[in-house]
């Protein structure tokens, strides 16, 4: 945690960084007092394990037509996609009656982001208590 | 109702990863499979198959060669070698004779290669998008025009599509 000029910085990376009042990413400022809740989100995860998958079921069930090397190829091609899924999230912020993904980076990142949010949450004397749950009787 | 299920089912970003499978497939996976399925597969036996045509293809007939033929014989069995002018005639027919030989109808092994290559990829296009999800389903969908691969490309050669076959006329 960093103290600027005028407010406390809580994390900083690049152009992401979030202050007491702001979260600010590469191509927006969100303001921190109307948002609900934080969530990390595993889309990329999703994505990445369905491309992963497919390929290496591909490697399998056409290896009487592919080359060793190929074979190989594509199996490691999918280990990367897969890993490359895990490591990335998003950060998922809610608002009233709806959920915005905000930013897509490394897990760590994102995590660190997280945590950065609650605290200037804290801060502002916006914790838990404040937030709304608001659920649809009618479904 | 039924959306938060599908949506739960399938999340969004699955369905998304399936899009960009698929796409691979498209661009990469399929034409790796159609080009290896040619080569190893339907272009050797396409062109095994043309080559049994061909030699079972009878030879043509020819009524001229064939009343030749008999001429020749019927004057060599009366003698005519023993007669000087007879003998000149009998030279020029057989000479004659040999120039009428029947010969196989044949193409070329390139020939060969090169209608069966046009064959398979006829096959291919003829497919559509079943091929498609032949590829992405890694083979769990594998409809009876996937099964009759060899037969449609054989179909194909055998049309004259992809270049006349001369025993066909």
């Amino acid at each position: 945690m960093t103290k600027s000029k005028n407010e406390t910085v809580y994390f900083e990376r690049g152009a992401i960084s979030v202050t007491k009042h702001t979260l600010t990413t590469r191509f927006k400022d969100e303001a921190l007092a109307p948002i609900q809740s934080v969530k990390i989100g595993r889309d990329p995860l999703w994505m990445a394990g369905v491309v992963a998958l497919g390929l290496m079921l591909f490697a399998n069930r056409f290896g009487g037509l592919l080359f060793l090397h190929e074979q190989i190829l594509l199996v490691t091609i999918g280990i990367v996609v897969a890993i490359i899924g895990y490591c990335t999230a998003t950060l998922q912020i809610g608002q009233h009656m709806r959920e915005r993904t905000v930013l897509v980076a490394p897990i760590w990142t994102i995590s660190a982001v997280r945590r950065a949010i609650a605290k200037a949450r804290d801060a502002n004397g916006h914790g838990l208590a404040d937030t709304i749950i608001v659920t649809d009787e009618t479904a | 109702m039924f959306d938060p299920i599908i949506t739960r089912l399938f999340p969004v970003a699955m369905v998304g990863g399936l899009a960009l499978y698929v796409l691979a497939t498209i661009l990469w996976l399929q034409p790796l499979v159609e080009n290896r399925m040619a080569e190893k597969h339907l272009i050797p036996a396409c062109e095994a198959a043309l080559e049994n045509d061909q030699e079972s293809t009878p030879l043509p007939d020819n009524p001229e060669r064939y009343q030749l033929e008999m001429t020749i014989g019927m004057l060599e069995d009366m003698g005519a070698d023993q007669i000087p002018i007879l003998r000149e005639q009998l030279q020029v027919a057989r000479r004659m004779l040999q120039t009428m030989q029947p010969t196989r109808l044949r193409i070329s092994n390139a020939e060969r290669g090169s209608v069966c290559s046009c064959a398979s990829d006829k096959t291919f296009e003829s497919l559509g998008f079943s091929m498609t999800l032949h590829v992405s389903s890694a083979r769990t969908y594998t409809p009876s025009k996937i099964t009759n691969l060899l037969q449609t490309t054989l179909s194909f050669a055998r049309s004259g599509e992809c270049g006349a076959l001369p025993w066909k006329g």
